[in-house]
Order: structure tokens, then C-alpha cells, then sequence
């Protein structure tokens, strides 16, 4: 017997889920959505193994929850946000300080390629709740009060980092020199 | 193109970063003691297999004996105070969010617009004052510091209670052209003046932790962290060569330790209830010497400790890095005091 494991499954359906069903049916997009997160493939193995290993132990009050995906992929997001994940981070975006060279524009095409990179550039060295912030919303297509209660915080607090890292986005496709600003983290 | 279609793109192609998920299942499987699927539709034949296991495991852990009990001695509780500002007169600009309370992470209007990030320093953190570019200034007589760029304009001052206040107004699309704005230096001060802080919360863990290692300090005290009710402890211990300083884009010279103190974290503590998470015969884990009374298991890495079994619950200790060692991380979980709920 197989299941599609969607993310309204009644109350009965839900009970009956097994572990390794869910994981069969869920780790390819698990896995995809800490790929987008972390842009890291091995510190995403990490964080969705960490996760399951985690959830295993936690199945049976996590299928009782009403969408064990979306507790699952909180998981995911908090794994990846805790500080433990972030002093990794924080040595690769110290050590990237100065940040990368501007490509030449000489055409429409070719502007796009060297915005693309820079935006690319960009977020890489946005806060992690910054970062994590845009792709819940621009890649799993969230809305403000979804991704705060994913978060822990207000829709108005997922409003001002979005807010911010947009315009740092913005500010990387008009400067080649975007340099990490303090004052996120406290 | 704008903004926001560039970076859907940018972030489709990230996808490229997606982990084998045979590989992250494989792990997966080691580490919690399970059979190894070979690929993913396999891993449904384990089924009943795995319930059975996790049913003997489950019988096995309740079956240890008690952890010794407490001495009685008075212990310094583990604990994390956190309050906010609350604002009497904001500028007009600021005025359509004043009935908002604005939080430690930053609460603010949408793009566009002026932001305000309001918070309160931890009990212990202050900061340094004197440092280039940052004026005196006072609020109700108690110390402060102020500085204001085209950019932002940032405060910190002395609350009643002791704590220190932070307080930054800036424009949320200033690095875009055009957008700059004059610093708001007097409407800082003014606010800083209207501010009261809320009534403070606390958040107590459920130890305490009377041995820590030389320089170690907890930074963050959390319940549900990981997990529904976990209790989690976030130690750093700042080595003697970080950078205390430094500058940011506009030309700001701040503070790095009092804003970013977690970042040279060193320890977790975790203990979470229920033993169901624990499988003795994990791939991986490896026997090691008894924490108060109880049977402690250590991954292959060294990182982690595991304590199953203590009050009722998962004792997990994990060092982030080698200036934590095995045996100090060994020694913390032999002082744990257990504090209770």
C-alpha cells in the first residue's frame, strides 16, 4: 500500500501515517527546500538529517499535528536558523568581506546576468533570518503570517526583514560593493 | 527585470544545492539504528520492524534506575530575562505603526517606509561607550550614546531597571538612490525620552548548570526550541583574539560582541522529555563513562553526549567546537543540578 502524503490528511489518515511513509513521500521536497535555504548542499544534508533523525524520535506527536510537513519543514527552518548553523555562516560571510567584483554591463543581457550575480552575492550575505524570510515567501510562496508563526515572530517582524533585505537586494544590483551591516543580529 | 523576478530565479537556481535524499535517507537510517533501504520505496517494508524496535527500546529505558537524587544544595538557576521597549511619542512618520508594540526582533512598517528596531540588551550586556563616531547623550539623567549617519540614526542608553536600550530608525530602501534621508538625531533623542520598558519575562530552565568552563557564559535560554517542550541552553565563550570591533557599510563603528555574542557559541544543552528518542544500538554510538549514576553514550564524532534516562527525559550535551573538550563537556553533564519544572 502507498500513500500520498498530502497536507490535509483527515485525523484517521494522519494516525496511520508511518515515519518512513512520510519520509518517502516528503525527504525529495525536504531535501529541495534546505538545498534553496542553506545554498549549501552539505550543511542541507546536515540540517535534514539532523531533522529526521529528531522527528523519528518525535513521530508520534508530529503526525498527531494537523500538516506534519509544515512541522517538519519548521524544523527544518529553526535547525537551519539556530546559532549553531549561524557561527558556520558568519565565518563564510567574514571571510567573504569586501564582496564580489562587479562585472562589466555592455548589454540589456548582459546587465541581467551581472544583477543576477550580484543579487546572488547578496544573499548569501543577508542575515539568516533575512534570507530565510525570501524564500519562504519568493520560493514556497508564504504569506507574512504564515512564515512568522514558522518563525516565532510577528507578520510585522517578517515585513521589516523582508523590507530590509529586499533593499540590500536592491542596493547590491546598483553598488559592486556590498558589505555586511551590523545591527540584524541583536 | 526587477528585484523580485530576479531573485525567484536566483533562488530556483539554488535547487542545483539539493542533497541526494538515498544519501540523507542512508544517514538518516545509521543513525537511528534502522535498516538500510536502498532506495526510498524500500524503506516502507521496515515498518513493523521499526515499531517493534522502538517498543523494546522504549521498555528498556523505563526500566533504568533513578538518577541520584539532588543534594539540596542551593543552585544559581539558568535563566533568560527579556523585555521590551514600548514608545509615548513617535514621529509622524512612525506614528500609523504606534499602536503596534514593537519587539526584540525588529518590528516595523512595510517597504518604503521609515523601520524602527527597537530592543533591550541582555541583563549582563552593555555597550562599549566612547567608540569613534558616537555622541554623549543622556536620557532622564542616565547614561547614553547616540549616532546618526544620512543612512540611520542608532541609540543606546541606561533603562531604570539597569538594562541597556537599543533603538535604531533608519529607511528601509536607503541604499536605493534617491532614497536617503537626513539623520533623525532629534526625534531619536526624543524618543528615547518617551520610552518605557515592558514588564520583564523569564524563561527558566529545568537545570542548572553550577560547572561551566573558563570564559564559557549563557547567552540564550529557550524552551521548544527543537522540539515541543525541550529545554535549551546556548553557551559562548569569546576567544581571546575576536574581533571586538568593527565598521559597517555606513560607516557606523560598533560593537561586535554586545550584538553578535552568540556567534562564538561553544555548547548546547538540551534535555527533552521523553526517552523515545533514544536508541541505544545506534550505529555511531559509542559507550562512555556514567553521568550521575546513568549510562552515557557518546556519538562517533565526540561532539555529542547523550544521557537517556535523565528525569524522565534526554540529557543531550553537544560542544560545537574542539575549545570545548571531550572531558569538559563530560564534567558540565556531572554538575547538572536537576531544578525541575
Amino acid at each position: 500500500m502507498t500513500f500520498e502524503v498530502h497536507e490535509e490528511l483527515s485525523g484517521e489518515l494522519r494516525m496511520a501515517l508511518t515515519f518512513d511513509e512520510f519520509v518517502a513521500a516528503r525527504l525529495p521536497s525536504l531535501s529541495r527546500y534546505a538545498g534553496v535555504l542553506t545554498g549549501d548542499r552539505q550543511l542541507a544534508e546536515d540540517v535534514v538529517q539532523e531533522v529526521l533523525v529528531r522527528a523519528y524520535g518525535k513521530w508520534p506527536r508530529i503526525r498527531s499535528t494537523e500538516r506534519p510537513e509544515a512541522y517538519v519543514k519548521a524544523m527544518v527552518t529553526r535547525e537551519y536558523l539556530s546559532w549553531r548553523r549561524r557561527l558556520a555562516r558568519r565565518a563564510a560571510l567574514l571571510a567573504g568581506k569586501g564582496g564580489p567584483p562587479g562585472e562589466p554591463i555592455v548589454a540589456d543581457h548582459a546587465a541581467d546576468v551581472a544583477r543576477r550575480a550580484d543579487v546572488a552575492a547578496m544573499l548569501e550575505r543577508l542575515s539568516a533570518r533575512q534570507r530565510t524570510v525570501l524564500v519562504l515567501r519568493y520560493y514556497e510562496g508564504l504569506t507574512d503570517v504564515e512564515i512568522g508563526d514558522m518563525l516565532g515572530c510577528s507578520a510585522g517582524t517578517v515585513r521589516t526583514y523582508h523590507a530590509r533585505a529586499l533593499a540590500r537586494l536592491r542596493g547590491a544590483m546598483e553598488t559592486a560593493d556590498p558589505a555586511p551591516m551590523l545591527g540584524e543580529a541583536r | 527585470m526587477n528585484v523580485e523576478t530576479i531573485l525567484a530565479e536566483v533562488l530556483a537556481d539554488r535547487e542545483r544545492h539539493t542533497p541526494d535524499p538515498d544519501e540523507v535517507l542512508r544517514r538518516v537510517s545509521a543513525r537511528t539504528a534502522r535498516r538500510v533501504p536502498h532506495r526510498l520505496v524500500v524503506a516502507l517494508a521496515a515498518v513493523v520492524v521499526l515499531v517493534l524496535a522502538a517498543a523494546v527500546a522504549a521498555v528498556v529505558l523505563q526500566r533504568r534506575s533513578e538518577p541520584p537524587a539532588d543534594p539540596g544544595e542551593p543552585v544559581r538557576p539558568v535563566q533568560e530575562v527579556r523585555s521590551d521597549l514600548r514608545f509615548g511619542w513617535l514621529p509622524d512618520d512612525l506614528a500609523a505603526a504606534a499602536s503596534r508594540e514593537f519587539g526584540t526582533q525588529g518590528d516595523g512598517p512595510p517597504a518604503k517606509q521609515p523601520y524602527l528596531i527597537s530592543s533591550v540588551y541582555a541583563v549582563d550586556e552593555a555597550p562599549v561607550l566612547g567608540e569613534p563616531g558616537w555622541q554623549s547623550f543622556e536620557v532622564g539623567g542616565r547614561p547614553g550614546r547616540i549616532v546618526s549617519r544620512p543612512t540611520r540614526s542608532i541609540a543606546d542608553w541606561r533603562l531604570p531597571s539597569g538594562r541597556w536600550a537599543h533603538l535604531e530608525v533608519g529607511y528601509t530602501d536607503h541604499l536605493e538612490p534617491g532614497n536617503r534621508q537626513p539623520g533623525v538625531e532629534n526625534d531619536l533623542r526624543r524618543m528615547a525620552a518617551s520610552a518605557t520598558e515592558t514588564e520583564p519575562t523569564t524563561t527558566t530552565a529545568r537545570f542548572a548548570l553550577p560547572y561551566l568552563p573558563p570564559g564559557c557564559v549563557v547567552v540564550s535560554v529557550g524552551r521548544g526550541t527543537y522540539d515541543v517542550e525541550d529545554d535549551t541552553v546556548e553557551i559562548s565563550r569569546i576567544p581571546p583574539d575576536a574581533e571586538r570591533v568593527d565598521t559597517t557599510q555606513d560607516g557606523i563603528v560598533d560593537d561586535l560582541w554586545s550584538q553578535q555574542r552568540s556567534m562564538f557559541g561553544v555548547l548546547t544543552v538540551i534535555w527533552t522529555p521523553g526517552t523515545d528518542g533514544f536508541d541505544r544500538t545506534g550505529a555511531g554510538l559509542v559507550r562512555e563513562a556514567p553521568v550521575q549514576g546513568l549510562a552515557a553514550w557518546h556519538d562517533s564524532s565526540g561532539l555529542r553526549l547523550l544521557v537517556p534516562g535523565f528525569h524522565g527525559g534526554i540529557l543531550e550535551l553537544r560542544r560545537l567546537t574542539d575549545r570545548v573538550t571531550g572531558p569538559e563537556l563530560h564534567k558540565v553533564a556531572e554538575g547538572l543540578r536537576w531544578t525541575g519544572p
